[in-house]
């Protein structure tokens, strides 16, 4: 009997570690950091999902909380809307869907057509999600600051990617889906804003490790943030 | 005397009786002994079975023991090879991502080595040309071949702060180029300085050439930029060495003085509109209570010291509305505003946002403003407002207000251009009239409105010129005619995202 299990054990931990040498080799293909948002699949504000949901309750296909967020109640009730109206069941509410629905998508959410704006977004989601929102602003300034700063490489993505310039695109956060608050942070930006008026350095005094970013000339602390010449 | 003999015999027969006892009792006392000894044996022979027993089950164990030895030797064996197999699958991909990333390094290497050496040989000709044409023609190649240039070495594994005299160097190389340039295209000459300063470019672009031309040898012997690039920090790296360089002056390079992209006189452009006396904090905090008359708390959060100097606090204008206030030390104005716009239902329109944003610009002392422009994005507007002296746009005055739609509230503020740039000014309107101005419009166009503006052009140049609004086939375009010259300026294209517009 025990020695049943010891064999039965010892094949399941050969078969294991001769899967786990093989999954080596698949493992560093993607270090993936795709946090695939509903949200985002769904493509409609919160603003669009509160009115989808209330029509999904008015008419009885969802009892959840009316609380703007696509998540998989919301998505269920939509396939079940779609099953019911002969539609693409695809829980996810494009034109037609709307149109069945009785309302239009604004149409400022669809995709995203300035590059700039994604990537910037992307890097002020990446390095300061948990700042408030004026210091996402200022990275995203900093960061154009640098494309007018002649040290820097002139495009937001030369500046974005060049080596060892931010920590997030180093480990790979940079490849993140940005929130809707990162996006206007960016667009701010884009638009003028500079909360630390040019600069191009900025760090966390509690994790900044290099000597040489401390003899800088500091402007404005926002947040955990200090931003400096 | 048989009583006697009874008593004898009597006596007798207790004796042998007692003997036969005694006898019997021994005997039972040897049995008992003997009894005891087959116990004991029986205790032995269990003992010794218990033994043979045992050495069997000893042996059965051991022989356990050692198919379990012998399975995990095979387990060992086996994930041994498994994992050998995949780390040699895993280090033969690593190996190939390492050689494909090497090969970008390298390619960047020689696109920056034959940009270097292109550029180096262009800035020979245009000093021994004396063709303005060709002049004009040759400078901007050059101009081409540092921005190529500052992308290559741009996108080499170094450290900002190893390559950015380089990067430094290259771009401020094409901005002078292009400048110099745009100087010839408008009917202008090389001056002397201009000759010397390009002289002593050159020797500095010869300087870094043979460096990176001496190294390129170096790559030729199976170097690899990955490698070198690792140990970056132990300052054993020859390449970061070598760009390096040119920040401890090995390689001198003249400062250029111009107007033109990547001077340093744009970036460290002064600050011309503050006036008024220097004000305390607690000041600055009764400034932003009279605009902000709904605010539940208004807290200090520190200064900013560089350009601008200002107070910061973060105001709470709404429930969920948090605001980020800079007051100017000098003056106590309101600088920016920044803070994200809540989502919900939209309830003012466009029209009364403006009013809402030109109102709030007045209480900041714009007082002739106008909406040039609006773009609106998620819930929130964004509208550009040029003060106006003597009916003519100052665009480069302009205030950027942010209103939010659901809320109806002020939820961004910009007037650093303004505070930068606004001084008194003598303006003239020229000799180009608004009709004549329309006229130049290319006949295709179809003339939607115009106006007299100041303009900013290139870098610290302003100009009046008249600006006019025409259609194309649904396309929008913003044209700028010089109202000295007649002379067209700018064009400008509003492109539609899905964002809102972009004038680009």
């Amino acid at each position: 009997m025990r020695r049943k299990v010891f064999a039965i054990f010892s094949l399941v931990f050969i078969i294991t570690l001769a899967f786990t040498g093989l999954g080596l080799n698949i493992k560093p293909k993607f270090i993936n950091f795709h946090e695939k948002n509903v949200v985002t699949d769904a493509a409609t504000t919160t603003a669009e999902n509160r009115t989808i949901q209330t029509k999904l309750k008015r008419w009885g296909y969802y009892n959840g909380a009316i609380d703007g967020i696509y998540g998989p109640q919301t998505r269920a009730a939509v396939r079940y809307f779609q099953q019911k109206n002969g539609l693409a069941v695809d829980g996810i509410v494009g034109p037609v869907t709307a149109a069945a629905l009785g309302m239009t998508l604004s149409s400022t959410t669809s995709s995203q057509s300035s590059s700039d704006l994604y990537l910037l977004a992307k890097c002020v989601y990446a390095e300061a999600r948990g700042e408030p929102y004026t210091g996402q602003v200022a990275v995203a300034a900093v960061i154009l600051n640098r494309v007018e700063n002649a040290s820097f490489p002139n495009t937001i993505s030369g500046v974005i990617y060049q080596k060892g310039a931010f920590t997030a695109v180093t480990d790979g956060q940079i490849n993140l889906t940005p929130n809707e608050t990162a996006y206007k942070a960016a667009q701010d930006a884009l638009n003028g804003w500079d909360p630390t008026y040019g600069c191009i350095y900025y760090y966390n005094p509690a994790t900044a490790t290099s000597s040489w970013i401390w003899s800088r000339q500091v402007v404005v602390t926002i947040g955990n943030h200090v931003f400096c010449l | 005397m048989s009583d006697i003999l009874d008593v004898k015999s009597t006596s007798k027969n207790i004796r042998e009786k007692e003997s036969k006892e005694s006898i019997l009792k021994s005997n039972s006392q040897k049995n008992k002994k003997s009894n005891e000894y087959l116990q004991l044996n029986g205790v032995l022979n269990e003992k010794n079975n218990e033994r043979i027993h045992n050495s069997n089950k000893n042996k059965r164990k051991k022989s356990r023991v050692i198919t379990a030895l012998s399975i995990a030797t095979a387990v060992l064996g086996l994930s041994t090879i498994g994992l050998g197999i995949g780390f040699a699958i895993t280090d033969s991909q690593a190996m190939k991502y390492k050689t494909d990333l090497e090969n970008v390094y390298q390619s960047n290497f020689y696109s920056l080595l034959d940009n270097i050496n292109n550029l180096e040989t262009k800035m020979t000709k245009i000093l021994n040309s004396s063709s303005s044409t060709y002049q004009r023609k040759t400078l901007l190649e050059v101009s081409k071949n540092a921005s190529e240039a500052e992308i290559a070495v741009a996108s080499l594994p170094f450290s900002q702060s190893d390559i950015d005299e380089t990067v430094k160097m290259v771009n401020q190389i094409s901005g002078y180029t292009s400048t110099l340039a745009d100087t010839l295209a408008d009917g202008g000459s090389l001056s002397s300085e201009d000759f010397e300063t390009l002289e002593d470019i050159e020797q500095s672009v010869v300087s870094l050439k043979n460096q990176l031309n001496e190294f390129a040898n170096r790559i030729k012997d199976d170097y690899s930029i990955i490698d070198s690039s690792m140990d970056i920090d132990t300052n054993s790296n020859a390449f970061s060495r070598l760009l390096t360089s040119l920040k401890d002056n090995d390689v001198e390079y003249p400062s250029m003085i111009y107007d033109g992209p990547f001077s340093d006189s744009v970036v460290l452009s002064q600050v011309k509109g503050l006036s008024g006396n220097k004000i305390t904090k607690s000041e600055a905090k009764q400034n932003i209570e009279k605009l902000f008359k709904t605010a539940t708390n208004i807290e200090n959060n520190g200064e900013t010291n560089g350009r601008f100097e200002t107070y910061n606090f973060t105001v709470k204008n709404t429930d969920d509305e948090m605001l980020y206030v800079q007051v100017t030390k000098i003056g106590g104005h309101i600088l920016t505003i920044s803070g994200a716009g809540k989502n919900g239902k939209e309830n003012i329109d466009i029209e009364k946002a403006k009013t809402i944003a030109l109102d709030f610009a007045k209480q900041n002392g714009i007082e002739d403003g106008a909406v040039v422009w609006s773009d609106s994005i998620g819930n929130d507007i964004y509208l550009n407002i040029a003060p106006q002296s003597q009916s003519i746009v100052l665009y480069p005055d302009l205030v950027k207000v942010k209103v939010n739609l659901t809320s109806g509230t002020i939820v961004g503020y910009d007037a650093t251009s303004y505070f930068t740039n606004h001084v008194e000014r003598n303006l003239s309107k020229g000799s180009l009239s608004l009709s004549q101005a329309e006229t130049k419009v290319p006949s295709k166009f179809t003339v939607i409105s115009s106006r007299y503006a100041l303009t900013p052009l290139d870098y610290n140049r302003e100009v009046v010129c008249v600006e006019v609004q025409a259609h194309d086939e649904g396309n929008t375009y913003y044209f700028y005619y010089n109202v000295e010259s007649g002379d067209m300026e700018n064009v400008l294209k509003v492109i539609e995202t899905d964002n809102g517009n972009l004038l680009m």
